[in-house]
């Protein structure tokens, strides 16, 4: 068994520095989502003291030259997945542990790149080129996890499995997969690095921190039992994106924008005679703030006016973060089964009267025409409330 | 068709849609909407107004008796979204607040 890591440690700060090259030497600290509190800080602002989890407010008091920067979750989310990309490019087996950390199954790779290091060179080199990723190689998850964190930008480590122990042992036990109370607490019983925890009994780590003790302590071996959990095929999708030339601000432009989409989408010759099977919907905001909803269909369809009822209806639901700068729709899981079985004789007109029939047995029922339809009243008004109404359906 | 027993008596006929929902509006120095109060009791929820986007006037009928004269605002509020509101003209200016999709 053969793993890799791909990883770009503190991605979110990472990504925004590569924005803004010129802040890389410099004391900067990442705002998180609140923008309270400090989520990742560079190694200048490391050394004046400004760690993560302190207020914004600290930071600044512990260094008044800090540049503090703003998240992009939707840029961060971007550059995730094409870190997983870049993984996916190499191995057909890949899980994405959290954003910025990507592992990869090796096996049966050997044929493809024979030579020593040509597999790392190829994975480093589709990893997006602004972004510092760090590869480890290792036969265990863990293993290449701590290679990765330790190579330097742009670099591989291999450990080779009878020096894994030995690897290990000498990093701090920060890197262990336990969290922070348990960390703390190792270090009040005196133990700093992983070849300390590594030397306990088991029994001891287990009675202390449980299964998660177990594990870690296994992990700290070079014995991780963590199998990889590759991500779920891929499905068959379309995908179609605007970035409008003023933000979106009203629902009804959003609206318009989506079911452009829609139409585009269902345009593409992949989307030609197929089914959908789910309906992804994303929206950017003016300051990068992400909202996404992903719709399963109870059955596969391709008719527009059915996906333009699943997405009108999560649009107008949504509770947007703000004005909206890009719109994504992805019609997904494309495929030319339907569970449906049409009549052979079923039209409009007979569907109509189905209605029809519901509609009167429904009146009977309850007195009174449940359904309505909309109206077009005074579509010009200047007032809204006059421009459509509800008039009973009566058949 | 008989009507059924116990069914609730309705108007028929043409039913507004969009009709404008009362809300409570605390101005500021400018008499400009400072901060909204909306939805139902029990459910209330208070919202900042950020700034005020657009300001415009409706006058329909004006030369009737029943004119309607109001003044919209599109107020962005905490968290980036934008509401309607407007000002019946009518109504003394701390009163007549509604919020309306437009």
């Amino acid at each position: 068994m053969l793993y890799a890591c791909l990883t770009v440690p503190a991605l979110a700060l990472e990504q925004r520095l590569a924005e803004q090259p010129e802040l890389r030497s410099r004391a900067v600290a990442l705002a998180d989502e609140s923008g309270l509190r400090v989520a990742e800080v560079t190694a200048e602002a490391a050394v004046r003291g400004v760690r993560r989890g302190i207020t914004l407010r600290e930071a600044v008091a512990l260094c008044p030259r800090l540049a503090v920067l703003e998240p992009r979750p939707a840029s961060t989310l971007h550059a995730a997945a094409q870190l997983v990309e870049a993984a996916a490019g190499v191995s057909p087996l890949v899980e994405e542990a959290e954003p910025g950390t990507v592992f990869a199954d090796l096996r049966g790779l050997e044929g493809l790149y024979p030579q020593p290091g040509q597999f790392e060179a190829a994975m480093l080199a589709a990893a997006p080129m602004d972004l510092p990723a760090r590869l480890g190689v290792a036969g265990q998850r863990f293993t290449a996890l701590v290679a990765a964190k330790t190579a330097a930008p742009g670099t591989a480590v291999r450990v080779a499995n009878e020096e894994r122990a030995a690897f290990l042992a000498r990093h701090a036990v920060e890197w262990l997969p336990l969290v922070t109370e348990h960390i703390e607490r190792l270090r009040l019983f005196g133990i700093t690095s992983i070849g300390e925890f590594a030397a306990l009994p088991m029994q001891a780590a287990q009675a202390q921190f449980g299964a998660a003790g177990r594990r870690a302590w296994l992990a700290a071996r070079g014995e991780d039992p963590e199998p990889l959990h590759p991500r779920r095929v891929v499905l068959d999708s379309v995908h179609e994106r605007v970035r409008p030339e003023a933000p979106l601000i009203s629902r009804e432009a959003i609206l318009q924008g989506a079911r452009q989409l829609l139409r585009r989408a269902l345009r593409q010759p992949r989307a030609a005679d197929r089914f959908v099977r789910q309906v992804r919907l994303q929206a950017v905001t003016e300051d990068e703030q992400l909202w996404e909803r992903v719709q399963p269909l109870r059955e596969p369809t391709n008719d527009r006016a059915r996906l333009w009822t699943v997405i009108r209806t999560q649009f107008e639901y949504a509770e947007l973060p703000g004005p909206v700068a890009e719109l994504d729709i992805e019609l997904g899981g494309l495929t030319t089964e339907t569970g449906r079985q049409p009549g052979l004789f079923v039209d409009h007109l007979r569907r109509r009267e189905q209605l029809d029939e519901m509609v009167r047995h429904l009146r009977v029922r309850f007195g009174q025409s449940p359904v309505a339809q909309v109206v077009e009243v005074e579509p010009w008004s200047r007032l809204p409330e006059r421009r459509y109404a509800l008039m009973d359906y009566d058949p | 068709m008989e009507q059924a027993a116990g069914a609730p008596l309705r108007a028929h006929g043409l039913r507004p849609l969009n009709l404008p929902r009362p809300v409570e509006v605390d101005l500021d120095e400018h008499g400009l909407p400072r901060r909204v109060v909306t939805g139902a009791l029990g459910a209330l929820r208070a919202f900042e107004v950020e700034r005020v986007q657009e300001v415009w006037r409706v006058a329909e009928a004006w030369w009737r008796d029943a004119s309607v004269r109001r003044t919209y605002y599109q107020v962005v509020i905490d968290g980036g979204r934008t509401l309607t509101l407007f000002h019946d003209d009518e109504e003394h200016l701390a009163a007549g607040w509604y919020e309306q999709r437009y």
